[in-house]
């Protein structure tokens, strides 16, 4: 079952692209914060004495522990999760874990091609690549693509939708 | 492209234009109506703090003292009046629109208004999706409508030209319609090509005739006086109607399982309290009072939808279909064959019993369900019909046969996921679109054209894929029928996607050809123009 899961949503013999693994650098940041969070409730808590601040060393270490595992496993697997490949008429994204989702974006329906970075990928170097359908639900975004890849990719879905570009 | 007109600063000639046409004169008087009304609202807000003051009234009334208070009061409201219609006078005065063409032939509606702020709307007729006559009720009282178009951008993109004379409202809808239909975006092989050559034989040769000639005389003169039309479309030709009192059984019965839910509660409760005495009543109201209020929520959804739909006519023109509806306040809705992006048949399951179904529609660009944001129903082309008159409109319009289609079961494993619904689960390719089908107690068969769909998705959650299962999308433009086709064998998902992928391109390029330019919907953007 696996391996046929696989097959449907990273189809074998197409050139996939993976996203940066700098990706995993921004999105451990939040990660970070909630265990500081953490360690600061647990030292607190320690501090504190008591059965009050025992409890609230539990939850410290709790959160603590929850930090641990996603900066460690869960940031890189829905990280290495995300990839997208070109195809001679549409694109195809892919990512998730635990739910997992494959989009097929017809160049010809591309309506617009946004290129976004916050301060933090900026200074990291990557950006999010989203193609805008006239559909809401087309789900279409790639983040963590390196900024030189991103506008070089920019341009050459622009390209190719111009070429099939249809209406509604 | 605006370029021309942006000088201009009073309601007069156009450079190379006609002069611009008036709203009806008696725009103003209701426009201010409103606002008068508003603001006789606010004051009996602000006076029910103070029941005093209306004592006042009273007293004054009877000459007894302050009469100089109601004197006060009705010079201001008299003051508020005057001023409301002058000042929506002064707004008329600046409003109009017209109907100019370039050089090309592409013909544009131009809307002027504003009095302050001046606003300048130019749209192109070829990208109009659609164009509505309505008529609220105290307009339609004194024979004035409404002239709505519709842009694929949304609501926000809409124009009213209110107010109108009912037979110039007709009119310069037939004419808009006219220009619209000589839009390049006309597919060869399109369903509308194959609607328009498979005109009912009982529209006559007259009709016919007339559905080829307007289009082409109106490129030749497109600055000619209103059109000959002066009625709802020539050549119409009246599909269904449909009784008040069969869409309230309808409505009735469609809401069945919720009657029952209800009642089931209130017998649970009485037979609670006969077993363990009234303590339980106590309990059951907590839980009865959100029941309550959702309920007449309901029910108040429910008897709009009927007041909408009462009267219902559908008719067949030389360009699509033409829907009329509305108790109070009439709606004339047109429905271009060419811009329907998905149908759906609805069979809830009492109806089934009957053999009655109901057809919704999704236009590009419609945006009735965004105004009707209660009613979670789409446009009903067919509130309540027989199951075969059903089949035969889907057919109609989109050349579907939605019974004989060869649809395909979900994957085996569907029935550990959905055991209650998945018999029902099937989804089917056909020469011209995608179908899909669920719904255990409310059957709802969804068929969407190829050529509308603008991306295809795969998801698949834990337990699919632990039983080998995904569901598929296909994405529409915004505001339609939602498509998606749930637990698939991987396999079957594959081909399901690569499949309608793969037959959308073909349409998409077969549509895109012929036309000369890109999508309508920024266009048609950039055809409103706003100047400070």
């Amino acid at each position: 079952m696996g391996a046929a899961s696989d097959r449907l949503f990273a189809e074998p013999g197409l050139a996939w692209q993976p996203v940066s693994r700098r990706l995993v650098t921004e999105r451990r940041i939040p990660v970070a914060v909630v265990g500081l969070v953490g360690v600061v409730l647990l030292i607190a808590g320690l501090a504190a004495g008591g059965s009050g601040g025992l409890a609230l060393a539990a939850i410290g270490a709790a959160v603590v522990l929850l930090a641990v595992a996603g900066w460690a496993v869960l940031v890189p697997r829905w990280v290495s999760a995300w990839r997208y490949a070109e195809r001679d008429e549409d694109l195809l994204v892919s990512h998730g874990r635990l739910r997992r989702r494959l989009t097929v974006v017809p160049y010809g329906r591309m309506q617009v091609i946004e290129v976004q970075a916050n301060p933090v990928s900026r200074r990291l170097g990557i950006a999010t690549v989203t193609l805008v359908t006239a559909s809401a639900h087309t789900d279409a975004r790639i983040p963590g693509v390196a900024a030189e890849t991103a506008r070089e990719l920019r341009d050459r879905l622009a390209a190719k939708g111009e070429a099939l570009t249809a209406g509604l | 492209m605006t370029a021309s007109t942006r000088g201009e600063t009073t309601v007069g000639a156009v450079p190379g234009g006609p002069p611009l046409r008036r709203l009806h004169p008696l725009t103003p008087l209701f426009r201010s109506w409103r606002l008068v009304g508003v603001l006789v609202a606010v004051a009996v807000s602000g006076f029910r703090d103070n029941l005093d003051r209306l004592r006042w009234f009273w007293d004054a009334l009877h000459g007894d003292a302050q009469l100089g208070v109601v004197a006060k009061f009705a010079a201001v409201a008299l003051a508020v009046a005057v001023l409301a219609v002058v000042g929506s006078w002064l707004s008329w005065r600046v409003t109009g629109f017209a109907i100019v063409s370039d050089p090309g032939g592409r013909a544009t509606l131009l809307f002027h208004r504003g009095l302050f702020v001046r606003r300048r709307s130019q749209v192109r007729l070829d990208r109009v999706q659609s164009v509505d006559v309505n008529q609220p009720l105290v307009a339609r009282l004194c024979g004035l409508a409404v002239v709505r178009l519709d842009m694929a951008a949304g609501a926000s993109a809409s124009i009213d030209l209110a107010y109108l004379a009912v037979r110039e409202a007709w009119a310069l809808r037939a004419e808009i319609l006219a220009h619209g239909g000589e839009a390049p975006t006309t597919a060869p092989g399109s369903p509308m090509d194959a609607a328009a050559t498979a005109t009912p034989p009982g529209a006559g040769p007259g009709s016919a005739a007339q559905g080829a000639a307007v289009p082409s005389s109106a490129v030749q003169v497109p600055t000619a006086p209103l059109a000959a039309a002066v009625g709802p479309d020539q050549g119409a030709r009246l599909v269904a109607r449909v009784s008040l009192g069969r869409l309230a059984v309808a409505a009735l019965l469609d809401g069945v399982v919720w009657w029952l839910m209800s009642i089931g509660y209130f017998v649970l409760v009485a037979v609670l309290t006969a077993a363990f005495g009234p303590s339980v009543v106590v309990a059951g109201a907590a839980g009865f009072v959100p029941l309550a209020l959702s309920f007449l929520a309901y029910l108040r959804r429910r008897v709009m939808a009927v007041l909408r739909e009462a009267n219902f006519e559908l008719w067949r023109t030389p360009s699509g279909l033409r829907i009329s509806a509305g108790l109070t306040s009439i709606t004339h809705r047109s429905v271009d064959l060419e811009r329907v992006q998905g149908l759906r048949l609805e069979e809830p399951f009492w109806w089934r019993r009957l053999g009655w179904a109901r057809v919704t529609v999704d236009v590009a660009g419609d945006t009735h369900h965004e105004q009707h944001r209660e009613s979670s129903h789409h446009n009903a082309l067919m509130p309540v019909v027989d199951r075969a008159g059903a089949l035969r409109l889907i057919w109609d319009v989109a050349q579907a046969d939605v019974e004989h289609a060869a649809v395909a079961p979900p994957g085996r494993a569907s029935r550990l996921v959905d055991p209650w619904g998945y018999r029902f689960l099937g989804a089917a390719l056909l020469p011209g679109g995608a179908l899909t089908r669920h719904g255990r107690l409310r059957r709802e068969t969804t068929y969407i054209p190829y050529a509308r769909i603008q991306s295809a998705r795969v998801t698949q959650g834990p337990i699919q894929r632990v039983l080998g299962l995904a569901t598929v999308h296909l994405d529409l433009p915004t505001g339609g029928h939602r498509w998606s086709a749930p637990h698939r064998e991987l396999a079957d998902a594959t081909h399901l996607v690569e499949e309608a992928s793969a037959r959308a391109r073909r349409q998409r390029l077969r549509v895109a050809r012929p036309a000369s330019t890109g999508g309508p919907d920024p266009d048609a953007q950039e055809g409103r123009h706003r100047a400070g």
